[in-house]
Parts: C-alpha cells; structure tokens; sequence
C-alpha cells in the first residue's frame, strides 16, 4: 500500500516537471513557428487567422517573391557565408597556434600575452569601434567584407586561445616528448600530433564562434553597410526597416533568415551542447 | 537488536534482474563482508540496504521491522562511501553535524556527538578544516565520524579503502577492525578484496552475478567451498584446477584419474556421483611441496619462479599442459627449465563436479588449519 | 670527449625561437592590431576634441566633464545608464532564476526526453537578437493582433497593451524579450554544472536525511555558486554592451522618448549622429570609454569578491 502510494507521488511529481518543461518549451517555440507558418499564408490569412497552418486556400509564397526580387538576398547569404567561414578558419588556425605557443614554450612575455588574450574574452571588442572605422578607412577597407573578416578573426581568438590552450595542456608530455626524441621539428609536432589531438575542441570552438559572428549586426552595420556587402542580419535588418507594411514580404524575410540557422542547429546542437556542458567554458 | 533479514530481495531495471532472490541473516554485531567481482551485483545490494535503491521485490528487515518503503534516514543506518562523499563546502565539522543538525538536534547535543566521535578518530584537530585540506586517510575518518555521530544500528561501508594507498588501505583496515570491536555495531562492507574480505569478516558474503555463491565465516569459505567460484576466489595465489575423471567411488574417498594420467584419493562424499563422470580437482599452491614424500606426485616443467623471501611461487606446465602454481618454502634452489616433482596430502585436495559444485569434504579440517589462515593473513597485509 | 662536446654545446647561443614567433605572430597581430590597438586608442581619443574642421586638439577630461555634468550630455549618459541597470538587474531576476529552475528540473535523473527539452529551450539563444526583435516587434504589434487574441483567449484581454509603444514599459518588455531569447544560456551552464556534483554527494545527503529541498539549499546551491557568479558576469557584460535589440525594435533614437536607451545605443548615437545630433568621433570614443570602466569595474568586482570567494567551494 505505502509502496503504491509513494509511487504515484512519484509518478505526479514527474508529471509535474514534464508539464512545466513541455509549457516552457512551447513559449520558446511559438513566437517562431508562428512566423514561420505565417510568412507560408496570403495576407489575408496572416490576419484572420494568424495561429492556423496554412491550408491549400490561405497558402501563399508572394512574401517570399517579394524579398527574392526586391533585395539580393542571395548575395547576403553569400557574404554571411564567406565572412564566417573564413574568419572562422583564421581564428581556429591562428587560436590554436597561439594557444599552443603559449602553453608549451616558456618565454619571456609569455604571461603578459597570455592575461592580455584572456582580457578580450571579458572586454567587448566593439568598444574599440571608433579607433577599428579609423584603421579601416586608412586602409581603404571601408565596405568590404576583408574588414569584417579581419575583426572577428580578432573578436574570436581570445576565447578559441583559452578554450584550446586547456585541451592542449591535457595532451601528454610523453608524446611531444617521444617525438622530439625522433628529432621531428616543432612545426611538425604541432601540425601532426597536436593539431589531430585537439580536434574534438576545435568543434566547441567552431561553434562558439560562429553564431555571434553569423548574427552580428553591429560591425556589419559600421564598416560595410553598402549594398554589395551587407550581410544577412543587416540585409534582414535594412529590408525589414524599409518595406515595413508588407507583412507578407517582412514574414518570408525574417523564416529566410532563421530556417538555415535552425537547420543547422538541429543538426550539430548535439555536438554543440557537449561543448557547452563539458565544462569547456569555466 | 539490529538484525538485518533479507528475504528473496530482487532488483530489475527495466526488464533485466540483476540481483535474483537474495536471502541473508545477519545478526546483531557481526561484521558481514559482501565481496564479489564487480558487476556482481554487491554495491547495488548495499544500496537498496540503505535505501538508495528501490527493492523491486522481498522484504529487507532492520531490526525486527519491514523497511523497505521507509527513507535512507529513517532506517538507523549510516553509510561510508567509496569516495567518502565529503561536501567540499563545508569543513569537518560541518561535514559530521549535517545530519544531526537535519534531524533537528540541539547544539549541544550535535558538539558534544561530534567531539566525541571525532576522538575515536583521532581527527578533533582537524574540525574546522575543509575537506580538500585533508589527506586521503583522514577524509576517510571524516566519513566514518559521519557515520558515528548518527548513532546507527547498522553501518554501510562502500569499498571504503580503494581510494587509498597501499600502506595506508592496510593501516586503515586494522582500523575499521578496532572500531567494530569498539562500538559493536552491525557492519555490512562491500568489497572486491579478498583479502580484506578474509581479515575483517565475521561473516563473508561471496557474490556472483547476482546471487549469492556462499555466506559463511572465512575459515568456512576457505576450508569448505561450496563452488570452484569460491574455492577460486578466496585464497592467493588462485587455487590450482585439474580436469580428471572419478575412477572409484568408496565410502570415505574416491579415487581419481587425472587428464596427466595421475591417480589420486580424494576424501570427499560422492555418493551422488558414478564412476566415469567429469571433475574438477582442486589443490591450493600452499598445499603442494616440491619433491615425493606425500600421498600424490605430479611432476612438470617450471616455467618461472618468484621469490619471495618468505616463500617462493613456483609455476610449473604438467605433461598435458596445464599449469598450476606451487608455493614453496623461501629457501627453494629450484630454477625456470628444471623437470621437478611436486606432491600433495589427499586430504588437503578439493573436488567439484561439472556443474562446478564442490563434493562435501570428508575429512578436511585435519590439515594445520590455523598456519594456513595465518599465511593468508600475511599475505593480505602486503598488498 | 665527453666534456669537451659538452662545453662547445654550452658556449653555442641558443638559436633564435623562430618557432614560437612563428606560432604565436598571425593571431598576436590580428589581436593587437584590429583589437588591443583600437581599444587603446580609443581610450587617447576620448582626451581630445574636434571643432567643425576637423581638428583634433586636447582636452584633457573636458569631454567625460560633459558627459557627467554638462546636462545636455549627462542627462542622456545618466538616463541610458539608469536604463542599462534596469535592464541587467531585469535579466539577473528573470532570466536566471528561470534558468536555474529549468536545469534544477532537466538534471533530475532518469527524466525521460530531457535532451529534447534541451535542445528545443535553446532554440532562439541560436537566432539574431535582431531577427527576434523583430519576431516580438510582430507578435506584439497591435495592428496583427497576436497577443491579443491570444490574451483574449485565456480571459486576460484587459492586460493587453502596446507594451513597446509606451514609455513606461518599453524597456521592460524589451529586457524580457532577451531573458526569453537567452535564458537558454544560464540553463545550460548551471545544468553541466549541477550534472557535475557527484553522485555519491547527493547519496550521502539523502543518508544523513535530508529533503530533496534542503539537498538543492545546503548541498547543491552552494556547490554551483561558481557557476551562477560565471552566468552573472557573463550577463553584465553582455547587457552592458548590448545595442542590436533596441536598435532593430526602437531604432537609434530608443524612443519612445529615450525611454529604451541603452549604453549601446547611446554610443551609437554620439558616434555617429542620428537625424538631428552630429556625431563626433572623440566624444564617441569618450562613451566606449566609460562603457569600458563600467564593464572593467565589474569583471574586477567579480574576480576579487565572487570568484575568490567561491572557488573554497571547489574539491
């Protein structure tokens, strides 16, 4: 009796956790999906019924051919796609050969580097933006995407530099050691031993830094607002800003901008949330 | 009076049983040993005892009452845990009046619990230190004042001395002894240590996969194995196992022709046996002595030698190329390649039949018992 | 033989390390250059002045003056400043807590679909902050009509209002727009971390008796304290930097009335003028600094008083 009794507090309680979990999870989900099944419905429709999937007489793509004639949204993609991807290299290059420099070498400066990297994990970069537009208009990089690459390469190394720098002092002694016995050159070390071994943090790393680079707004906006540079966030931004009152052309814009990334995140948010739970990040 | 009755206890996860109908009466004050492989399914029964775990079915008995439902803390039972569990947050002090200060104990009365048993542990000094300012010996005393303090009728020890070094585990161990003698408590220990096992048991528990093999004093586990699994895991270096056939059953012994092609007695009860069927003899390493002066000689190839000092471990291959280990007086001159004869007393020699199940020994208990128990006590205190 | 090589080996100067020049030169000059230099020189800026020709002359603190007391400056840098504390101290006591309360319930053991939950709740901590401004700035809008049929629906129409369009709650409902697109981050970190106590930990407090509440208080809470100090920190410094959100939903005049104008946005403005306000460069590069001792001043805060307090806490 007691037994049953227990077990159905059990079995209550646990209903409990999944009815708040499950109502949570709606009030993340609803403000998307409704976008999303909204931006799919005449205008009519969207505000008639703005809660209904769209069905065979309220379903629309007129939004969506608005956006793809009125912008170039093809070439914002493409300069969302290449900034990251290449700032994304760089910083995962350039972040591990420094963090390895630093972990492995003892030289003098070496501690002040290091606490100076560590600093830009805190301090936002963006509050150097008055001195970055100056650098850039002397080098005659003003609207093009080469400044904006070059920024976050420099916003993303801290945290890559620290995130690596704990992998690559896990790596064991005995191994860089075994291989400096066989008179293999430090450049080969790292590229053939180390860089292999550090590869499962690479990916935490990678993740880290490409959402705030993908989304960024504000560097876009200062350094290469210009037609065939913006990316998508401020083409988004811009094209919204503009064209306002058409629901239907606002809709399609914003599901363009968030049906890609959330592909993406359905497929690596596994690998993603061991990064973050692994304690990666202390 | 804190018995402890387990009867036909299981425990599933899902659909799969891991623990298959446990049944164990321990008396007030006995100090019972579970020990096993692990997976054996050991550590979980300690848990459901102190009712961490669910007891998917049976009844588990403290003292007289039915506790199965009944919440850790309300079954006069205190736990020591493998990686002592110390909240790193809190200095000894704090570590040892948690519990009490959660049954709502006065204050006097949690200082005056824990200086005491703080004492017995020779830790007072150390109250207002935190946990990771301690040595692994002494955070072990720590978890076992918190158990003290609780005043419990039965303690749980978790493989208490496998977080710690060598000579320490030993130290200790003598320690935990001291401390039954002491407070007279019941004391269920898991362990995977034989020879812990052996040293600190009243009672010994000897678990596989899920049930129990043999409950029994050491002495018993080690002179009357009732399975070749116990009579292999008790002692060390392992018993020594001979396939052969029973050529001859006689009212007091039988004899046996082994796959060597050697003939021996054996002293047990095979009444339920018949000529022609399969066993297994087995001969402890302590029992064996090199050259022909006892009842059966074997003879084989030695294939290495370990001194001791005290002893030396012979390992030597039979013409039909099984091995077996030989323990030899320390002053052995025998070398790795030498064709030498080994021999043994009958009576000192076990059987067990295909299923693994040992014959009742007729006349064993005849041979220097008391040496023996002593070597494997001194052979404990070195690992 | 012997003593001889050795010797010639130690009189042979160590070559020059080309090797760690060589590793650590790409990212250090990147840093410096495009992060390290700017921020530095920003600092310098914010000494000098501008006239309408373009000249740069000294000023000594002539510009912090007027951000701090001159009221056509202060009354600005004070109301943003006063906006951006609401808007942390909105995220510290919303966002948080419910991140705490969400991994408390998604750590409790043998919770079937807790990684679903998981991966669904983080969900928009994925998107642009812009993109959901403008996602809420839909849902809100009186003229669709969302929120209101749906208040309507569970019998709450009368607390419907133009939440975005009015002084009073503007920034409110912008500071629980980004609690609701970041809570997931809190959630997460605090969720690895309670997964990170020990087992026999939470054993051992059940064995000494106590409560599944009193096990969270005693046990628990004070075992993830490091935890929530990181979280915190991290929302500082995030909060006090932030501008997408009430850039994309208010635009830069953070209206209505200035009443969403954040530290961001103010530094937005001033850089770079908005309508009627000329932005200035130095004046620009004034704010970012007092955005940078604002955000230094916590992180020291935190690394003097939470972190060396806490880290007694860890095994």
């Amino acid at each position: 009796m007691l037994n049953r009794l227990q077990l159905k507090h059990h079995t209550g309680k646990t209903l409990m956790m999944h009815a708040v979990l499950i109502t949570y999870t709606l009030i993340a989900l609803f403000p998307i999906v409704v976008i999303i099944i909204n931006s799919f419905k005449s205008r009519k429709a969207i505000f008639n019924d703005p809660l209904s999937l769209p069905t065979p007489e309220t379903f629309s793509i007129v939004g969506f051919e608005q956006v793809l004639l009125r912008s170039s949204f093809d070439v914002f993609f493409s300069n969302s796609l290449i900034v990251t991807v290449l700032a994304l290299f760089f910083v995962l290059l350039f972040g591990a050969m420094a963090a390895w420099a630093l972990t492995e070498y003892k030289f003098r400066g070496n501690l002040l580097i290091a606490i100076l990297i560590a600093m830009g994990i805190m301090i936002p970069i963006r509050l150097g933006t008055v001195s970055i537009l100056n650098l850039m208009a002397d080098l005659n990089l003003v609207n093009t995407l080469t400044s904006l690459v070059l920024v976050y390469i420099a916003q993303g190394l801290p945290l890559a530099v620290y995130i690596l720098s704990e992998f690559i002092r896990q790596i064991p002694k005995e191994l860089k050691e075994a291989a400096r016995c066989d008179n293999v050159s430090e450049y080969k070390i790292f590229f053939t031993i180390v860089l292999p071994l550090v590869r499962p943090a690479m990916a935490t790393v990678a993740v880290f830094t490409m959402i705030p680079i993908w989304n960024d707004l504000w560097f876009p906006l200062i350094l290469a607002p210009g037609d065939e540079t913006q990316t998508i966030t401020l083409g988004v931004q811009q094209f919204v800003g503009q064209y306002v009152t058409d629901w239907n052309a606002v809709l399609s814009s914003l599901t363009l901008a968030i049906v890609p990334v959330l592909i993406l995140y359905l497929i690596f948010s596994r690998q993603l949330i061991r990064g973050l739970t692994a304690g990666a990040v202390k | 009076m804190a018995d402890v009755k387990l009867n036909n206890i299981k425990k599933s996860y899902d659909k799969t049983e891991v623990l298959h109908g446990i049944d164990l009466d321990i008396k007030h004050g006995e100090f019972v040993v579970l020990v096993g492989a692990s997976g054996c399914g050991k550590s979980t029964l300690l848990r459901m005892i102190a009712g961490l775990e669910d007891i998917t079915s049976g009844d588990l008995e403290i003292a007289g009452s039915q506790v199965n439902n009944l919440p850790p803390a309300k079954r006069g039972i205190a736990m020591v845990f493998q990686s002592y569990a110390l909240y790193p947050h809190m200095n000894v002090l704090k570590n040892m009046s948690y519990g009490l200060k959660i049954a709502g104990k006065g204050k006097d009365f949690i200082q005056e619990k824990v200086v005491n048993a703080a004492k017995i542990l020779h830790i007072d000094h150390l109250l207002d230190r935190l946990p990771r300012e301690l040595s692994g010996g002494q955070r072990q005393r720590v978890a076992i004042g918190r158990a003290i303090v609780r005043d419990p009728n039965v303690f749980l020890f978790d493989e208490p001395l496998s977080n710690l070094d060598a000579a320490l585990r030993v130290q200790t161990r003598v320690e935990i002894g001291k401390l039954h003698q002491e407070l007279g408590a019941t004391i269920i220990y898991v362990t995977h240590d034989q020879v812990e096992a052996m040293t600190l048991g009243d009672k010994i528990v000897v678990m596989n996969e899920g049930r129990v093999e043999q409950y029994g004093s050491p002495l018993e586990l080690y002179q009357h194995p009732t399975t070749k699994y116990v009579a292999g895991f008790i002692g060390s270096p392992q018993m020594n196992f001979l396939n052969g056939r029973i050529t001859s059953i006689q009212s007091d012994h039988v004899e046996l022709k082994l796959s060597n092609g050697t003939t021996t007695n054996a002293y047990v009860d095979a009444s339920e046996h018949s000529v022609g069927d399969e066993i297994t003899l087995g001969i402890r390493p302590e029992h064996l002595n090199e050259g022909n002066g006892e009842e059966t000689a074997l003879s084989g190839e030695v294939t290495l030698v370990e001194q001791l000092g005290e002893a030396s471990y012979i390992y030597m291959r039979l013409n039909d190329d099984s091995e077996i280990i030989v323990r030899a007086s320390g002053e052995s001159t025998t070398t790795i390649g030498e064709r030498i004869n080994i021999c043994f007393n009958a009576h000192s020699a076990h059987v067990f039949n295909s299923e693994d199940r040992a014959l009742r020994r007729l006349k064993a208990g005849n041979v220097k018992s008391t040496a023996e128990l002593a070597h494997l006590k001194a052979v404990g205190s070195r690992n | 033989m012997t003593t001889l090589s050795t010797t010639t080996i130690n009189r042979i100067a160590k070559p020059f390390p080309w090797h760690i020049l060589f590793f650590l030169g790409p990212g250090l000059l990147v840093y410096v250059a495009i992060s390290v230099y700017p921020l530095l020189d920003t600092l310098w800026l914010g000494f000098f002045q501008e006239n309408e020709t373009g000249q740069r002359s000294f000023a000594g603190l002539k510009n912090y003056q007027d951000l701090l007391f001159n009221a056509v400056w202060s009354d600005p840098f004070w109301n943003a400043l006063w906006n951006n504390f609401k808007f942390f101290c909105i995220h510290m006591l919303v966002q948080n807590p419910i991140g705490l309360f969400l991994a408390v319930l998604l750590s409790s053991p043998r919770l079937r679909l807790s990684n679903t939950y998981r991966t669904l709740i983080f969900m928009p901590t994925m998107l642009s902050v812009v993109i959901i401004g403008f996602v809420w700035q839909l849902l809100l809008s009186p003229l669709w009509g969302i929120s209101e049929g749906f208040l309507y629906s569970i019998g709450l129409e009368n607390l419907f209002d133009a939440w975005l369009g009015k002084e009073s709650s503007a920034l409110i409902t912008l500071a629980l727009i980004s609690v609701w697109q970041f809570v997931g981050i809190p959630m997460m970190l605090i969720y690895a971390a309670l997964l990170n106590i020990p087992e026999e930990l939470i054993d051992a407090s059940v064995v000494d008796g106590s409560s599944a509440w009193q096990t969270f208080w005693n046990i628990k809470l004070p075992l993830i304290l490091p935890t929530i100090g990181m979280v915190s920190i991290l929302t500082f410094v995030a909060n006090f930097n932030a501008f997408e959100l009430i850039y994309a939903v208010k635009g830069a005049l953070a209206g209505p009335n200035f009443s969403t104008d954040i530290m961001g946005t103010l530094f937005y403005r001033t850089f770079f003028g908005f309508q009627l306000q000329e932005g200035s460069i130095t004046m620009g590069a004034a704010v970012a600094t007092l955005m940078f001792l604002i955000i230094l001043l916590g992180v020291a805060l935190y690394l003097f008083f939470v972190q060396r307090r806490v880290q007694r806490f860890q095994l």
